[in-house]
């Protein structure tokens, strides 16, 4: 009992070890790969993401210009962001909020014609 | 004497994960164990034939959830080996630095499980508030907690800067006073000695005839190592294997617990011999992989093995896993006849068996 008081002693006065999530939320780290930011300003359609993904959480229909995202079926490796040569996909830190229903994301991209015009005027 | 059948499992507190053991019982004593797998297969080895050879290494990964890292760094070298890659040095360190990274985290598992299998629900959380620290060190170097998705065929993806080194060895400082702590109450703790010592022995020969891998062959004697075969600089880090002589529960505790200090050590070494330079050699995203290769690694748990098929192509042919626990199954059955019912939950455990792995 002796050899437990000091023990005793300093675990009543010490802050418990784990944290109270949801309310408490521990700051990410810098590296963290938390979720997956999508700017399709930019996109090309190039298909580089789609062919990288190993979830086929992306599918792309170049015909049509659809750009599909199914965030449930995503893992967050970040694949798609390394191949992006247009850096339309970015990673970010903060953790993805849980969800009742699987999300599908869709949008219209419209390749610019802009840089190709140059190309061929030049 | 009239014998009894009782099944142990796929349901049982200590087990994490599903096994089925049929206990032919006389009396209390089990004279034979009959196993039954197959509750969690999930196809991996068919999935990975989908695939192209760079996204399977986002799926090997997910073979174990404790290993992750090594299973990746496995995989990786196979191909690495099709395709003719020379891996730049400083991406070999940093596979060292994160694959013992994760074996320490997974034997801090392993002992808060064992300690709670004994019914010390205080020292269980214990060593997982240790493990805990080892985890937010694998999310600062890589970005992910337990699958770190950092290995890639090639290379590594993340650099250990010096701001993180400095970082790693500053917490892996604090872990090892408070592991030093925690480990002697559970080494030296009368009941654990009581219901490990003489518990579940595997000699010396059996172990080797069983084919036993990792820390169930070590403690029972046999330094055997998939480190000593030459794959990542461990002989440069000065690695010998750790190894105990009784072969019961305790020697296996015994060698799990030392060779969380033993990776600490590697870690450090590994920070500070470092090379400098790339981290990834480029890869051909449509390279062709063409021909067999094979490659032994060793895993917290034990020894894996990957046997990688191509067919010319991006796809591969066949991907075989075989993953430590399925190699300790055998000697598990060899372990238990003879031994008392209430027993049986420790010697389970002690192979720290990984079902999920084994029917990947």
């Amino acid at each position: 009992m002796a050899k437990m008081l000091p023990t005793i002693l300093k675990n009543l006065g010490s802050k418990p070890a784990t944290r109270g999530y949801p309310y408490q939320v521990r700051e990410p780290f810098q590296q963290t790969r938390g979720n997956l930011t999508i700017d399709l300003e930019n996109c090309t359609l190039c298909t580089l993401c789609e062919k990288r993904c190993p979830t086929g959480a992306i599918k792309i229909q170049r015909k049509e210009g659809l750009w599909t995202f199914e965030d449930t079926r995503c893992v967050v490796c970040e694949a798609c962001v390394e191949a992006c040569p247009k850096d339309c996909l970015k990673a970010g830190t903060a953790w993805r909020k849980p969800v009742v229903e699987k999300g599908r994301q869709e949008w219209k991209v419209e390749v610019k014609k802009k840089e190709k015009s140059e190309e061929e005027t030049s | 004497m009239a014998r009894t059948v009782v099944p142990f499992g796929p349901q049982h507190p200590v087990l994490p994960e599903p096994l089925q053991l049929q206990l032919v019982l006389e009396d209390e004593k089990v004279v034979d164990a009959i196993p039954t797998l197959g509750y969690v297969h999930r196809g991996l080895e068919k999935g990975a034939e989908f695939n192209d050879f760079n996204q399977n290494v986002f799926l090997v990964e997910r073979v174990c959830g404790i290993c992750s890292i090594i299973h990746a760094w496995t995989y990786s070298s196979c191909i690495e080996q099709l395709l003719n890659v020379e891996v730049p040095p400083r991406a070999q360190y940093l596979r060292v630095v994160f694959a013992e990274l994760s074996r320490m985290h997974s034997h801090l598992l392993w002992l808060g499980l064992y300690a709670d299998a004994f019914g010390l629900e205080s020292l269980f959380m214990q060593f997982w508030r240790i493990r805990e620290r080892v985890l937010d060190l694998e999310e600062m170097g890589s970005g992910n907690r337990i699958i770190l998705s950092n290995c890639i065929v090639g290379g590594m993806r993340r650099d250990i800067d010096d701001d993180l080194r400095k970082e790693i060895l500053k917490q892996l400082e604090e872990v090892r006073k408070e592991y030093l702590q925690v480990m002697p109450a559970i080494l030296n703790d009368y009941t654990v000695n009581h219901r490990t010592r003489g518990v579940g022995v595997l000699s010396k020969e059996d172990a080797y005839d069983q084919g036993a891998v990792g820390p169930v062959l070590r403690a029972s004697g046999i330094a055997s190592d998939a480190r000593l075969l030459g794959y990542g600089p461990y002989k440069e880090l000065g690695f010998e294997p750790v190894v105990e002589k009784d072969g019961d529960c305790y020697a296996r505790g015994v060698v799990r617990a030392r060779e969380v200090l033993q990776s600490m050590e590697i870690i450090k070494n590994a920070l500070e011999k470092m090379p400098e330079g790339e981290i990834a050699a480029k890869v051909k995203a449509t390279a062709k992989v063409d021909g067999e290769a094979f490659a032994r690694q060793e895993q917290p748990r034990g020894e894996v093995l990957y046997y990688v098929r191509g067919k010319n192509d991006k796809i591969l042919d066949r991907i075989r896993i075989r993953t430590p626990t399925f190699a300790n199954i055998p000697p598990l059955l060899k372990m238990l006849p003879g031994c008392d019912l209430a027993d049986v939950p420790v010697i389970v455990l002690a192979i720290d068996p990984c079902i999920s792995c084994t029917e990947r």
